[in-house]
């Protein structure tokens, strides 16, 4: 019997070992797709009764990516950026915080949008984040249906392409994109950066969690006209800001919370300070960040 | 009003006519309640009596029998194996050699689960690999520092409408607890412009954030 166990011991973990590693590949090759790839789709996004129909376009042109997501509901909203090439450099320390608080199945194989994809799902092994699942194309990895399912079973966000065309760019185009991103200089990044050197302190992080890497230009961008601070919590999946204000004048301590699918917002007071927490966690995981904020600095 | 009374609700539960939750409380009873024990024997034994027609046999059982053979039972000594006498077997190990299928079984059975979970996982993985392969872009190679973000004009694009806000109702997405107000039109633009610096710098991923962007637009 004692060996039998330790057979399905052994069978267990091996199992596992295969479903979190052919799991991380996935992923990985997810964030290359999302990055490298031309698409061009029109693509659902619902949030509980709400839902958005959106057109988007991702293209990689002369080393820069240009995406445009515009909303097809008949209001004038459009969100479209330039930017360098990606870089998995900051993947690896992300996965090994997902792995310790993520357990990943590969699922089956389903269609979307009429393309074959490999259902993935990010299982939480606590309450402090939501169940990640993706259904990935086959052939490119580009996910091609996401959603985030609460603690009590439900989505509470999810995108689903319905129609999507793919192409890879030509070779010589990924080559000029990747010396591009190999060319551009570290120090823009502020690595790991956390409010330790400033008034403010965090005790005990959430498990799994860790500081985040932001842009400088980001930090200039935040302080502009205004004394905040900004510091970014990320478990490989989902990331959480914390933005620290000092209060001018006397206001009272009121907080304030709003929610837009899996996106959190709480506004909260300590110190003469109001933080503001934004992410795509639960509540309670923000309130435990919250809680865990001490200020050193004098009143 | 009808008032059923214990008694009524026993004599049912003997015919089969009690309903589940009845049939339950009754069990409940039955455990707790010495009166309740010796009546449901009674009411058995007059079923028993009226179903057979026999009142011969039926009187010969009283309402204590149940604890005769309980009593019985209890007075039965387990036989004790002696060594070198293979056909005599204790009770005990006769119980164990019963278990011992079960156990078996059950061992099988995990290692059989085992085996399918690992198979379908190899499979899983082997899929993966395959799907690997077919796509040629070095996804692990790329090893080259974090690229500079540009700003770009997400920002922008989710502006703090207040005046629109202050008399639009919120959705129905849009939830304040009890410990939690609803913002004021400064304290909305303000927390609408840390979600746009959000969406926009504090995810590894690109395409979520951005729709994320515009959808949030839309309901602020």
């Amino acid at each position: 019997m004692i060996k039998a166990t330790g057979v399905v011991f052994v069978a267990l973990f091996s199992s596992q070992v295969f479903a979190n590693e052919a799991g991380i590949n996935l992923l990985l090759k997810m964030n290359d797709a999302l990055h490298r790839m031309n698409y061009s789709g029109t693509l659902v996004h619902i949030k509980g009764d709400d839902v958005n129909t959106l057109r988007v376009t991702h293209e990689l042109k002369n080393g820069v990516v240009t995406e445009t997501v515009d909303s097809l509901n008949g209001d004038d909203h459009s969100a479209s950026s330039e930017t360098q090439t990606f870089s998995l450099a900051k993947v690896p320390q992300s996965v090994d915080s997902m792995k310790a608080v993520y357990s990943l199945d590969v699922g089956a194989m389903k269609k979307v949008a009429m393309r074959n994809c490999q259902v993935l799902i990010a299982r939480p092994k606590d309450k402090m984040r939501y169940l990640q699942k993706f259904c990935l194309d086959k052939l490119t990895g580009l996910p091609l249906d996401y959603s985030l399912i609460n603690q009590e079973h439900k989505a509470v966000e999810r995108f689903t392409f319905t129609e999507v065309s793919i192409s890879e760019p030509r070779s010589e185009i990924l080559a000029k994109a990747d010396s591009a991103g190999t060319a551009s200089p570290p120090q823009t990044v502020i690595e790991g950066h956390s409010p330790e050197a400033g008034n403010w302190s965090i005790t005990q992080l959430p498990k799994g969690f860790s500081f985040g890497q932001l842009p400088l230009s980001q930090e200039a961008e935040v302080k502009k006209g205004m004394d905040t601070e900004h510091f970014m919590l990320t478990d490989g999946l989902s990331s959480v800001s914390v933005f620290i204000s000092p209060i001018a004048t006397t206001q009272p301590k009121v907080a304030s919370a709003i929610n837009s699918g899996a996106l959190n917002v709480l506004t909260l007071q300590k110190n003469n300070h109001r933080i503001t927490l934004v992410g795509e966690v639960p509540r309670n995981t923000m309130q435990k960040i919250f809680d865990n904020l001490i200020y050193s600095g004098g009143n | 009003m009808s008032h059923i009374t214990k008694e009524e609700y026993l004599s049912a539960f003997v015919d089969g006519e009690a309903g589940s939750f009845e049939q339950h409380r009754i069990c409940d009873q039955l455990a707790t309640d010495e009166v309740m024990r010796d009546k449901f024997s009674s009411f058995s034994l007059i079923g028993e009596a009226i179903r057979n027609n026999s009142q011969t046999e039926a009187s010969i059982a009283s309402p204590s029998f149940l604890s005769g053979i309980q009593d019985a039972i209890a007075d039965d000594e387990p036989v004790v194996l002696t060594q070198g006498d293979s056909t005599v077997i204790s009770l005990d190990a006769a119980k164990a050699r019963k278990r011992l299928f079960p156990k078996q079984a059950f061992g099988y059975a995990a290692a059989a689960s085992v085996a399918a979970v690992a198979a379908i996982s190899f499979q899983n993985y082997n899929s993966t690999q395959e799907m690997s392969q077919q796509t040629t872009s070095a996804s692990l190679e790329a090893e080259a520092p974090v690229n500079k973000v540009q700003v770009s004009s997400i920002i922008s694009s989710v502006k703090p409408v207040k005046t629109k806000l202050a008399k639009t109702a919120p959705k129905n997405d849009y939830f304040i607890t009890a410990s939690f107000k609803a913002p004021d039109a400064e304290m909305r633009g303000l927390m609408n412009k840390y979600v746009a610096h959000h969406l926009q710098y504090a995810s590894s991923s690109t395409l979520m954030p951005r729709v994320r962007a515009v959808s949030y637009s839309t309901d602020f």
